[in-house]
């Protein structure tokens, strides 16, 4: 399971939303986490409501990466967790927590790192659909 | 190594913050939804040991740390904020797709 939140804005009414994808991948081998460049999975689930691809600017995104099978009330319980556990390094940074990969890129600096980081995390926890997975 | 323990964590105990007893606290994964109960790992500081510290398992309960109260206010502050006006170099693509493919605007 690949799950993706992306700030994004317009350029040309400046107005911003967050946007939410989820791909799933189906049986994996354990230990080998499908990474999203070379494996994304098959998009089953989008949410582009706040703002219609394409031509956005990115502000900022959250790459999870699971297995399918992981539940989604486990996963909300380490994302609504995640500000308190990823401390800023390179950009995008980069870390496994749990059975989570995890990706965070704060493209255009404005909100400061910590907030974004739980607000993005916040949509996914908020808005997944309870079916997924 | 040291022995690792389960034992409960009383209140003063925060994820991010250093105990006053100098004990860093690191979660590592939730044990109980309800509840909200988390595993957790503590570094406590001790200079006669190499790596200048010892780690010990807990449980910490966190009945009064909110996690999705606090995302919910991140969510509510970062819709308000003030954005920098300059274009990012990424941009979103045709279809619906995820952090993957995101092309880079030319410089």
């Amino acid at each position: 399971m690949y799950i993706s939140a992306q700030r994004v804005r317009s350029p040309s009414t400046g107005q911003h939303g967050v946007n939410l994808f989820a791909y799933l991948h189906g049986p994996a081998v354990a230990g080998q986490l499908p990474l999203p460049e070379q494996n994304p999975g098959t998009l089953v689930w989008f949410d582009t409501s706040r703002l219609a691809p394409p031509g956005n600017d990115v502000l900022s995104y959250l790459d999870v990466v699971t297995y399918d099978g992981v539940p989604l009330d486990e996963i909300r319980q380490y994302l609504a967790a995640l500000k308190h556990t990823m401390a800023p390094g390179a950009n995008p940074t980069v870390m496994q927590w749990g059975p989570l990969w995890i990706r965070y890129g704060l493209v255009l600096p404005g909100i400061p790192w910590s907030t974004e980081l739980g607000a993005l995390a916040g949509h996914l926890v908020m808005r997944l659909p309870p079916g997924l997975g | 190594m040291n022995p690792r323990t389960r034992r409960p964590l009383d209140s003063s105990f925060r994820p991010g913050y250093t105990h006053p007893a100098g004990s860093e606290v690191i979660l590592l994964e939730p044990l109980d939804q309800e509840r909200r109960v988390w595993m957790v790992e503590l570094r406590v500081p001790d200079a006669s040991l190499e790596g200048g510290a010892w780690y010990d398992h807990a449980e910490l309960s966190l009945n009064e740390l909110d996690f999705r109260a606090e995302v919910e206010e991140d969510m509510r502050v970062a819709e308000g904020a003030e954005l920098p006006k300059e274009r990012p170099h990424l941009e979103d693509t045709t279809v619906a797709r995820g952090s993957h493919e995101l092309p880079r605007k030319a410089a």
